[in-house]
Order: C-alpha cells, then structure tokens, then sequence
C-alpha cells in the first residue's frame, strides 16, 4: 500500500481519465479497483488503461480516498479523519459526492463503495424528504396527489 | 439555496445508477426507507420493487402495539387509557416507538392481529354496553365493520387477512359453565353477518387464554384447574375437548398457542429458578403434546395472545429467540434459546430496555422481577389460576375513557409501501 516500506518496489501504473489526464499510480493503489485489476489481468498492464466514464478531479478524489483508506486500516484517527472529509464533502459539494460514487462503483472498489455508501445512509438519517432533497439537490418530481398520498400512508414515519 | 441550484444539480441524486442506490437503501432503517421513498419518485420505484430487501431483513419483525396503562385509586387492576385517538407502536428492531392517529382507536378494544390488520371493538359514545366490531388497518386507514358481530367478547381468531376470500373469524366468549363462540366469514364488500353462533356448555369453568388457527380448525388454550386445548371446527361448529395440559403444579404464569410452519406450539412461562419458558408441540394426531421442549426450526416467535407469529429468523442467528408481548400475568421480555440447549432458556431479560409502561416518549424497563402481586388478582392462589380480566369499557366523571380485557400487547406487520 501507499505508506508501506514496500512501495519503492511497486509497480507503477498509468492511467487516462475521460478529459484526457494521464496519472500515474501505484499498482497497490490501483489494484483496489476491481475494474483494473480485470484489465491488467486481460493483460493491458503495460499500455496506458483508459476510464472513458471518470473525469480527472473525480479520478483524483478516488486516488486519494483510496490512499487514505489504505492508511487508515487499523488507525482510528485517520479513519475518523477520512469520514469527515467524506462527511465535508457530502455537505459542501452533493453534486461531486454523486459522481464519486458513481467513479467509485464504476471502477468497482468495494471497501470505498461500502464507505460512502455507509456516510451517505448515516448523514439522510432520520431526516425528512424535503431536508432530503434540499441537501442533495434533487428535485420533486411527485404531483402533489402523489405527494399528499404518500404522506399520508406514511406519517408515522415523519413525525 | 437557490432555484437555479437546484434545476443546474438536478438530476444526479436521482439518476444515480440503481445498484448504487440499492447499496444505500439497504443500510436504512425501516422508517428511513419510508421517508426515502417520499424524495422523488426513482428512489420511490426502487424501494418498492423490492420493499423486501430494505429495511432490515426479509419479513420486518413485527411491531408492538402497546397500552397506554392506568394506574390510580378507584382503578381496577390492568385498566388502560382506551379515550385518544392515538396509539402507540414499538419498533423492537430500532428499539423505538411511533404513534399512530387513526378516529377508530378512540374508546377501542384490540382483540386480535393478523398482519397488519386489527380486530376492534369501538364503544360507542356515551353508551358503555354499545359496540361496534370492526376490522382496522392503522396504516392504510382501511376498516370493515362487522356489523353482525356482537362484543364484549373476549378474544378473536382469523383465519387470514379480512381482505381474503375466506377469511373465517372466531369470537370466543367466555362465561361460567359455558364457551360461547361465533363464527364469522368476512366478505368486505357483502354480507358480514355471523355465520353462526354456538353455545358449548362445559363442566368446568373456563378461562381461555389463547387459540390461534392453524390448517383448517381453530385451537382453544383454557384453563380452569388444569389447562386443557380444545379444538373448534368453523365447518361443522364442533368444539372438541383434544388435550389436557399442565397440572397446576407446573405453575406456568402464561401459556400462549403460537402456529409456526404448520404446527401449533404451546408457548410456556414461569418465573421460578429465575425464569424458564418451554415449548412444546401439539401432536395433532395422537392428541398429544411433545413433553421434551422442541426446537424452533429457524423461526423467531413473537407471542402475544391473539397476536402470536412466526417468521423466519434472519439467516446466520445463532439464538432462536421470542419475544414476548404482555401476556397472561407475565410482562413480557425476549427469551434467547441455545442451540442444542433444549429444554432450558439461557435468559430471560426485558427486550432490549423493556417498552411497557410508556410516559412521554420515554421507555421503562420492564419489571425484571415478578415479586410484584399486584400482577395478580385478588383471591386467587398465585399461578394456579391465570385470570384474564373480561372486556369492559366505562368513563368516568371527567370524561375520561377505560378499559380492561381484551389484547393488551398486539404483534402487527409494520406497514408496507
């Protein structure tokens, strides 16, 4: 992993995002993602591996989670540390903690899925449909026949 | 937040792919996948392609609904506060309580559960001997009266939903010498009159404890000086001395039938040795009983009089367990059975913090000890007899509205979309 004594052996990895950005990373790093692990498998390991469906700052965003979450094992701080930037990240900018997971589940990194996943669930809990959708932005789509009947059958819930 | 956010955003949260969104859905708790099917209506159509898989588990264990008990001079024992519309349901898996409004609560009575249905009696306003029976779903506000059905009795048994074809309902009221049942067949939109009503005299007096339908008849638990198991026939309106059960010396403080995978169990409580609950399973052929405690075949119990069920218990649970609603003079708790530990419980605890007894919105334990005889009615020599009150509904000078009898801790279905 990214902190280990062993990344001066690693293999570095070259990767092109969907706006044309080369990264290189290192193979531990990279290898969190079943997605490239399949690909260097197919034997694409010394061409440059193209994500044609993630931009540059959401690849970015995915290296350095799962550079943290590597450090983080076994490590209460940083893994604190990692959640309240997931946290920070879900308050401020909804928009690109959507396509982080979107990144995230299309380069399949189950450990990073499970994480956001899990921050997303803890932070909607217990709040009503319009916190909801205020805070993720998104909109009401119900007609208010729809919407009162829905209330309604469910009240209980939104005491 | 403005306008143009949202129209600019829009579209992400609600687009994401479905898998993704399924992986949060299925970390909610039950109430949140509710509010989360409220926010738009792609999360709306996932959540209930599959109701079943959000919200803990397959089967959502079933909700309490609870008394809301009184307790003052001039009050007699086990009377509870039946004039608001509101009661008050206990999530066991959130270990948290919803209320919930509905008209038809009001100076009502529970008699049984079956899913997410209620069997109740309504006291009419202003007259104490006058009743409605009725069927309620608190959830959806749907209701069926029974308008043939003539209440105070003491407990109900459905052979289904009211909404099915042929769901049969059995009222048994209980008197000196004498059973009395009436049979009823539910048809929602026709005729709900009773199919009939039989008188069954009997050399004893019996106290009915619980029954429950299983395959075609109903079972009756009674109790006079020792428990006996009746069964009744809704084709023929036979009722069938089948098995006596459990002298008084084995001092069960409640008894409840349970149907679990086609079988009847009977469900049994004490409290010396610090608590012990034993299960045994009506050999229906021999007329019999299993004496050894038998096992739970994966299901998890939850027993209460009128409302006993079974579900599947989720996969990987180690413990067979059953809670118990209030039930007989027993206060109710959860029991935890080992596996290979057949015949003894390893603990008899208040669920999770307990639920009874529910000021404001704040839970108390329940009683940890049963040394309290207030429990137990006068006159009576301790665990011999098992003395249910009978429905009554009375208010007093303030308007204020009681009563005693009829189910005092209800399992029901918690809601689906």
């Amino acid at each position: 992993m990214a902190s280990t004594s062993n990344s001066t052996s690693s293999k570095i990895i070259t990767l092109r995002s969907s706006d044309g950005e080369v990264f290189e990373v290192e193979e531990s790093v990279a290898l969190e993602s079943n997605l490239i692990r399949r690909m260097m498998e197919d034997d694409c390991a010394n061409n440059i591996i193209p994500l044609p469906n993630v931009t540059a700052p959401i690849f970015y965003l995915v290296i350095e989670h799962c550079k943290k979450h590597a450090e983080m094992k076994d490590n209460k701080e940083k893994k604190k540390e990692l959640r309240s930037q997931g946290e920070e990240l879900l308050k401020s900018d909804p928009h690109t903690y959507s396509n982080l997971m979107e990144a995230v589940n299309y380069l399949d990194i189950k450990s990073l899925m499970d994480l956001t996943a899990q921050w997303l669930a803890d932070f909607l809990k217990g709040k009503s449909p319009r916190l909801i959708r205020e805070l993720l932005k998104i909109k009401n789509d119900f007609t208010p026949e729809e919407e009162a009947e829905i209330l309604e059958r469910n009240r209980w819930a939104f005491d | 937040m403005s306008d143009e956010n949202l129209t600019t955003c829009d579209g992400n949260w609600s687009e994401l792919p479905p898998e993704i969104l399924e992986q949060i859905f299925r970390l909610l708790t039950f109430p949140d996948t509710r509010r989360f099917s409220a926010v738009c209506s792609q999360w709306r159509s996932i959540l209930k392609s599959e109701p079943s898989a959000f919200g803990f588990g397959s089967i959502p264990i079933p909700w309490l609904m609870v008394g809301d008990e009184a307790i003052g001079s001039g009050l007699p024992k086990r009377a509870r506060r039946i004039g608001g519309r509101i009661r008050r349901f206990f999530n066991p898996v959130e270990r948290r309580c919803y209320d919930i409004e509905a008209a038809e609560f009001a100076r009502s009575v529970c008699h049984a559960a079956v899913r997410d249905w209620l069997l109740l009696s309504v006291c009419r306003e202003g007259k104490e001997e006058s009743w409605e029976v009725l069927f309620l779903n608190p959830f959806t506000k749907e209701r069926f009266n029974l308008p043939g059905a003539h209440s105070p009795f003491d407990l109900g048994v459905c052979s289904g939903v009211p909404t099915c074809t042929d769901c049969v309902v059995l009222l048994l009221t209980k008197g000196v010498a004498q059973l009395q049942t009436t049979l009823l067949k539910v048809h929602p939109q026709e005729n709900q009159d009773p199919v009939a009503t039989y008188t069954h005299p009997t050399t004893f007096e019996l106290d009915v404890l619980d029954a429950v339908y299983c395959g075609g008849l109903f079972y009756v638990y009674g109790m006079s000086w020792m428990g006996r198991v009746l069964s009744f026939d809704p084709n023929t309106g036979s009722l069938q001395h089948l098995i006596n059960m459990f002298s008084a010396l084995s001092q069960p403080l409640s008894i409840n039938l349970v149907e679990s995978l086609g079988n009847v169990l009977v469900i049994t409580r004490g409290d010396s040795g610090g608590g012990w609950c034993r299960i045994y399973r009506l050999d229906l052929s021999a007329k019999a009983f299993t004496t050894a405690s038998v096992e739970l075949e994966g299901q998890l119990l939850l027993v209460g009089a009128g409302t006993s069920t079974a579900i599947p218990a989720a996969s990987g649970s180690p413990d067979s367990t059953i809670y118990f609603a209030k039930c007989g003079t027993f206060e109710g708790g959860m029991c935890k059975f080992r596996n290979g530990c057949k015949n003894n419980i390893s603990a008899l605890s208040p669920l999770d913090g307990g639920l009874y007894g529910l000021p404001g919105k704040s839970v108390t334990p329940w009683p940890k000890s049963l040394s309290d005889d207030s429990l137990f009615d006068d006159n009576l020599e301790r665990l011999h007899y098992i003395r249910v009150p009978r429905v009554r509904a009375w208010a007093d000078a303030s308007g204020e509205w009681y009563a005693t009898g009829g189910v005092e801790g209800v399992w029901i279905q918690p809601p689906l979309f």
